[in-house]
């Protein structure tokens, strides 16, 4: 009776923390559940369910409890030098979790890292010809880094645009400020929902809240 | 990282298969074509020997708006701008019924996971701990079709061409460019998925034809395992964060004082939210659609030492522009936000006054 109830426990939280939705002392307890033979072999199921339903091809792997229980046992035949067990071991793990794949991640978190800096960089402000009461006010054009994008320098093309040199150099290049921040959040939760239906529009703002936020 | 990495190994079978439905396909239009040749001479279809008859714009809307019906996917999303800009994040979506519900994981920038459950978004941003929450008022899961039937012309101002065949993440799709008709919107070039019609990149265009932004799916896995549940929970585990909500209040424009002498052709007036921005002033939100782009006008009353600046600000396709209005009550600040051409915010702006 009580066992089975335990059981149903085990699955539950076992599910939860193939999911990684356990944190702190929930994991930790799931953990030292773990120790139970029938706990692992749940554990071996729940991941082959999951990769059969990904790919069928992945149905025939019948050997991993073996191998995992071999490993198991090697281990603790493992009677070599203490000292150096454990500085390897927690390598090795660490590199059979994370294939070289993580490596090129991070490589690409900096690109992006570095993208959007140089987007930072050629957010500017210009003045469009024409609007705004007063002429005077705020001429200023943005004047990005020589390997900026044109975009802004494009539409300053506008005949009446004067290209006014800034009074003060380093406020010509505005970097965004946190109220058009906010502005551009707003459009940006109402927009989700107009262009190309829903879901596109919801991923493409989702995905690119812009640099710096 | 491990999952990205799993389902892109296991991506590949998925789309051999589904190349295999698409080719089973490709043979079954060619006999088709092969028997209906009068059809395929009609119009003088040269360079589409193979395939359907063209789609009109009202269809290729339709189908691309159905297509978030899609039953289930996760895949890598990328977003990068012309300017160099670049974002990626990894997204679950599922849709059960009436219910669709998505995950975004940011991949770059400030860690932050959105949830949506139709019109709910609820963004969780774990280094300061905050969650922010919205609750959206546009009711069913395709307000926007239904308008397209009924405010929006968006035929009357787009043309749809397909211009062929190509290959993202893994699947084949169809090409198809959304032309605008005048100048006052931008182009769109939509790969669509062959099956489902799902948009798996877009890319936007301005008048010369330059890509100014554009999304796609770096990696795509179709009717992945996704639980609605699961995410469900998760967007709901708030535990230990400050939750913070966007009060925005509906409001019209007449109750704030506002109206648009001259609008810009095709752009209906949507919907027009007031909500604060700090404890003492609030800003008006005006929001204007053609069914594909939108433009937001925020009205503000306007302070020396914070507005200083008039001008354009460029951001991948979205544009800002901002005015000062001039009023005898004191003036006010009017920013125009959209992915539109410059001239169509500046025409916003132009037509944009208080009432008498």
């Amino acid at each position: 009776m009580k066992n089975q109830v335990q059981a149903q426990l085990d699955r539950e939280t076992l599910s939860a923390l193939m999911d990684g939705h356990l944190q702190g002392a929930e994991a930790g307890k799931a953990l030292r559940m773990m120790d139970s033979a029938e706990a692992r072999e749940c554990w071996q199921v729940y991941h082959l369910v999951g990769d059969v339903l990904r790919s069928s091809d992945l149905a025939a792997c019948g050997r991993d409890s073996a191998f995992v229980s071999r490993l198991s046992a090697r281990l603790a035949q493992e009677t070599g030098p203490v000292a150096v067990v454990p500085a390897t071991r927690p390598r090795d793990t660490r590199d059979v979790a994370r294939p070289a794949a993580n490596d090129g991640v991070f490589r690409w978190k900096m690109v992006a890292g570095l993208a959007s800096f140089a987007a930072v960089a050629a957010i500017g402000w210009g003045v469009m010809g024409g609007i705004g009461p007063q002429p005077g006010m705020g001429a200023q054009l943005a004047q990005g880094p020589s390997g900026a994008p044109t975009q802004v320098v494009t539409l300053m093309a506008a005949p009446q645009a004067t290209l006014a040199t800034a009074s003060e150099p380093a406020a010509a290049v505005m970097l965004r400020d946190a109220r058009l921040d906010e502005l551009l959040a707003a459009h940006r939760q109402t927009a989700g929902a107009s262009a190309l239906g829903n879901a596109a529009g919801f991923l493409r703002n989702a995905t690119f809240e812009g640099p710096g936020r | 990282m491990s999952t990205a990495v799993v389902s892109g190994m296991d991506g590949r079978p998925g789309s051999r298969r589904l190349g295999l439905v698409a080719l089973g396909w490709c043979v079954s239009g060619l006999l088709a074509v092969a028997g209906a040749q009068p059809a395929a001479q009609f119009g003088g279809a040269v360079d589409r020997s193979v395939g359907p008859p063209q789609r009109s714009i009202a269809e290729w809307l339709v189908r691309l708006q159905q297509a978030s019906r899609v039953p289930s996917y996760v895949g890598t999303f990328v977003v990068s701008s012309a300017a160099g800009a670049m974002s990626s994040a990894r997204i679950w979506h599922v849709c059960e019924g009436d219910v669709q519900m998505e995950r975004v994981e940011a991949l770059t920038g400030v860690p932050r996971s959105t949830f949506r459950r139709n019109e709910s978004v609820v963004t969780f941003l774990p280094e300061s701990r905050v969650v922010r929450m919205d609750q959206g008022e546009t009711g069913g899961v395709f307000p926007n079709l239904l308008n397209n039937g009924q405010g929006f012309k968006t035929a009357d101002y787009y043309a749809a061409n397909e211009v062929g065949q190509g290959r993202v993440a893994g699947f084949d799709a169809d090409i198809v460019v959304l032309q605008p008709r005048d100048d006052w919107r931008f182009g769109y070039r939509i790969w669509s998925e062959k099956r489902t019609g799902l948009v798996v990149k877009t890319q936007t265009l301005d008048a010369s034809g330059h890509v100014l932004e554009q999304a796609a799916f770096s990696e795509l896995q179709l009717n992945a395992p996704v639980q609605a549940d699961k995410l469900r929970q998760m967007m709901g585990s708030t535990e230990g964060y400050r939750v913070t909500k966007a009060e925005r209040v509906r409001t019209t424009p007449e109750a704030e004082g506002w109206r648009l002498k001259a609008g810009v052709p095709g752009f209906q007036p949507q919907s027009c939210y007031r909500r604060p921005v700090s404890p003492v002033t609030s800003v008006v939100q005006w929001v204007f659609s053609d069914g594909l782009a939108t433009v937001s006008l925020f009205m503000q009353p306007f302070e020396r030492e914070r507005h200083d600046r008039e001008g354009l600000a460029v951001l991948g396709a979205t544009h800002t522009m901002t005015r000062r209005v001039a009023d005898r009550g004191g003036d006010w600040w009017v920013t125009a936000v959209g992915e539109v051409p410059p001239a169509t915010l500046k025409a916003f702006l132009q037509g944009i006054e208080r009432r008498p």
